[in-house]
């Protein structure tokens, strides 16, 4: 028995070892010098670190991090100075002037100037590059004329000034332009031909502007930063910061053992089974956060037999507090528009109600055929969504509608959806303080026209919210064109999920994640509290 | 051998390109491209996609596609990543030592299990340790890898605070092998759990088989002692059907890795891979694809050429 002895000593060997590796490792939340570290969880990987190529909320928060924007966007449709210090619109609207903030360094040293922003609009709105956001900088005058085109300048050494090809909203273009414009150093890219700028290997580890510098990556499981103590908003309090990636359903585990700090918020949420457990733990602060962000079912209308009153006679006939009670379990709101109830520019006329009667009378009116089958498309991968097409078949049973719901990935669903191939099917959307957010999907011409509209009314109305100034105006036209989609029913609006947000007790000054939905964390005001 | 070892090679060759051209083909057949997830952004205009579309030669007919990734391939370029902009090779270096790690430890860790479990469980039929083993062999080959992490990380990691509960270090900014293989066990136990399963069960009845043969019996009847045997006669005769079942095990626990890497936010193959596949990348997940299928083609050769190591009547022409 002397080579099963062997085994058996090895194999008690390895465990032994790392067991003692684990015991030895150092106090929670200190690195080997006693610096404070954060470390926040999120549940997918980034893609790549090249603010102006990517589309992914997960690279979004490493660059957010590592870069700076001009504002710190707010969920209430407010927003704060971060890179700029203060910004002023012409009286025309057609001309933004932006002063930034003079402490404002690079990691290595250099000043932000005015150049930098100008630079990186250019590098947006280059047609050499063709950067996957380019349409983030398409509300300004030159865009995509050529390389050098763009009429964005810099007025001295910390003033820009954007001339926009029309009068143009100031919100609208923070919270859906600059949001995702991250400032880039001129002074390290400047040189490079626009053709080669992503091959550079400043891509490997950026240098930016932003609280945290960039350190290393294990590419998939983390990326690591120490803190910027330099930054201009403040000095971080916190001296090492690590981004995690980590499954949803070891969120919770992660933060009873104290390996994961804080989640990320809108793409790091706790599972709902999860939740009650979390909300007894001594070492978490639990918090269900309401967000701008939607589920809606979109509505094939280009089908002649999916007339507006079928659509109408469908929109109501889902039940969706059987939905927010039932899936959600109560931590979400019921959605008949785009806007939540806390949302600037909700209608409360738009409460569609759930009404089956209502719904069976307009359907004999309108001569609906039972027999006809419905194609619901229905993407993967969001558990609650799933569950949810099982209950909007059942409600559209109930009134004489047969579905057939089809799942596929992604991709395929968004295939199926853009090419018209389907009746229903399930979408989701992150929202916007922004009211302008969701009108692009009304424009008949538009590859995410997934209802298939060729009436241009909707579109109209809500495109017509983007050059009115104040906010009393843009109500009418908000207002308008969510009575517009009740009326026309090219989406049926279903719920508001809440982000299920938690974090440890040691770290504070976490105030309002709700403002994490809108890609910036102000982790620089982010404290140890023992 | 050597002759053999060529001929074997050769053979895999038209099978390598055959499952390269499987895949390739079932994952362009699905609808939708790489672009429907480059652009999921709600501004992105039809003309981007166009653009984007003729710089990744997808305008191309899918034959026309494979060829050109085939030609890239016979020059060593694996072609770059939709998703990250990175060569897939880059991309794919970063993530093959976590993966073989992972795939290795648990390999070794269930031949070390499941092997002596299996031989007790012969020698001693129907006693208490072929029982005891017999019920870990089914709850292993029974419990799927996603169900076995989650019951892991609760156990191990929430209740008993032995284990951490994913990732390959914790966030004190040093990385120490020591923190690395502490932070192997959960994931190498889950992917071990059902190959430890099933090897046991293999090597008892393999075990038990030889047991009854002929020189068993003369070898008993001339007094030589019981270690030697098992473990000289019986066991080196046995192991010709346990090496085909760890050859068998070897696609498995890579496609195991895929789960378990998930769940543990192990940086391997298997969530590249998962990744890959959402995104549509293309070339990674052909890259991936190489990769996996060149390791399991040359590990049925290794183990067709341990065969005859083992038992010297098998000769290869």
């Amino acid at each position: 028995m002397k080579r099963k002895t062997v085994m058996q000593k090895a194999l008690v060997l390895l465990l032994v070892v790392a067991m003692v590796a684990g015991f030895t490792s150092i106090a929670f939340g200190q690195d080997r010098a006693g610096g404070q570290t954060i470390t926040m969880a999120m549940v997918a990987a980034w893609d790549n670190l090249i603010p102006f190529d990517t589309t992914s909320s997960y690279s979004d928060v490493v660059l957010d991090l590592i870069f700076d924007k001009l504002v710190y966007l707010k969920q209430d449709g407010t927003y704060e100075p971060r890179l700029a210090e203060s910004w002023e619109m012409s009286e025309d609207n057609k001309v933004l002037t932006v002063k930034l903030n003079e402490n404002a360094k690079w990691h290595d040293g250099e000043p932000v100037t005015a150049d930098d922003v100008v630079f990186t609009t250019k590098i947006y709105g280059s047609p050499t590059v063709a950067a996957v956001r380019q349409n983030n900088v398409n509300p300004f005058a030159g865009f995509r004329e050529d390389d050098d085109s763009i009429q964005v300048e810099a007025l001295d050494e910390h003033t820009v000034a954007f001339t926009l090809a029309q009068p143009t909203n100031i919100d609208f273009l923070f919270f859906t332009k600059f949001r995702d414009i991250y400032i880039i150093p001129q002074h390290l890219l400047g040189h490079l031909p626009l053709e080669n700028i992503r091959e550079s290997d400043y891509w490997k580890s950026p240098i930016g502007s932003g609280p945290a510098i960039y350190e290393s990556q294990i590419s998939g499981e983390r990326m690591e930063f120490t803190a910027n103590k330099d930054y201009h908003l403040k000095s971080p309090s916190w001296d090492r910061f690590v981004l995690r990636v980590v499954a949803t359903p070891n969120l919770l585990s992660g933060l009873m053992n104290n390996e994961i700090d804080v989640l990320a918020g809108n793409i790091g949420s706790l599972q709902l089974s999860d939740w009650d457990m979390a909300q007894q733990q001594p070492n978490l602060v639990t918090n269900s956060t309401t967000t701008v962000g939607y589920q809606y079912m979109a509505i094939n209308t280009a089908q002649d037999y999916l007339t507006p009153r079928v659509r109408q006679a469908i929109n109501m006939a889902i039940n969706r507090e059987a939905i927010v009670a039932g899936l959600l379990r109560g931590e979400g709101e019921a959605a008949f528009g785009p806007f939540s109830k806390e949302h600037l520019y909700h209608n409360d006329v738009v409460n569609v109600g759930f009404n089956p009667e209502e719904a069976k009378r307009i359907l004999k009116e309108e001569g609906w055929d039972s027999s006809r089958e419905l194609v619901f498309s229905v993407p993967t991968g969001n558990t609650v969504r799933e569950l949810a097409a099982v209950i909007i078949q059942q409600n559209l049973q109930d009134i004489g509608i047969r579905t057939r719901i089809v799942s596929a990935d992604f991709a395929t669903h968004l295939n199926r959806v853009r090419e018209g191939n389907y009746d229903l099917g399930l979408i989701g959307s992150g929202g916007s303080p922004d009211p302008s957010e969701a009108v692009i999907n009304f424009k008949p011409d538009h590859i995410n026209n997934f209802a298939q509209l060729s009436d241009w009314s909707i579109y109209n109305t809500g495109a017509a919210g983007e050059q009115a100034f104040s906010f009393e105006d843009r109500k009418l036209h908000y207002d308008k064109y969510q009575e517009l989609l009740v009326e026309q029913v090219p989406f049926s609006f279903l719920y508001f999920e809440n982000n299920l947000f938690a974090h440890n007790t040691r770290v504070g000054n976490i105030n309002d994640n709700q403002d994490y939905s809108q890609l910036n964390r102000d982790v620089w005001n982010w404290t140890i509290v023992k | 051998m050597l002759k053999y070892a060529g001929k074997r090679f050769l053979i895999a060759i038209p099978t390598f390109i055959g499952i390269t051209i499987l895949v390739y083909i079932l994952s362009s057949l699905a609808p939708g491209t790489p672009l429907e997830m480059i652009f999921s952004d709600p501004h992105a205009t039809a003309e981007q996609m166009e653009v984007m579309r003729e710089r990744y030669g997808l305008d191309q007919p899918v034959v026309i596609q494979y060829f050109n990734w085939l030609k890239q391939l016979l020059g060593g370029n694996l072609g770059i990543s939709y998703r990250t902009g990175n060569l897939v090779w880059g991309d794919i270096s970063e993530r093959v030592g976590p993966t073989l790690l992972l795939t290795f430890a648990s390999l070794t860790f269930s031949l070390l299990v499941a092997i002596p479990l299996g031989i007790i469980s012969a020698y001693k039929p129907y006693s208490i340790w072929d029982y005891l083993s017999s019920a870990l062999s089914f709850v292993g080959a029974a419990m799927p890898n996603f169900f076995a992490g989650l019951v892991f990380v609760y156990l191990f990691s929430v209740r008993l605070k032995i284990f951490p509960s994913g990732g390959m270090y914790d966030s004190s900014g040093t990385r120490s092998f020591g923190m690395l293989l502490h932070h192997l066990i959960l994931p190498m136990l889950v992917l071990s759990i059902q190959q430890v399963g099933s090897l046991i069960r293999q090597t008892r009845g393999s075990m038990l088989e030889v047991q009854q043969e002929d020189y068993i019996r003369t070898a008993r009847s001339k007094g030589l002692l019981e270690k030697a045997i098992l473990l000289k006669h019986a066991l080196q005769n046995a192991f010709i059907p346990i090496v085909t079942r760890i050859g068998l095990m070897i696609p498995f626990l890579f496609g195991g890795a895929v789960v378990t890497e998930q769940i543990f936010a192990w940086p391997g193959l298997g969530s590249l891979m998962v990744l890959a596949i959402n995104a549509r990348d293309y070339p990674v997940i052909m890259g991936i694809t190489v990769f996996i299928a060149a390791s399991v083609l040359v590990g049925n050769i290794v183990i067709d050429l341990i065969y005859s190591l083992l038992d010297p009547k098998i000769r290869y022409e």
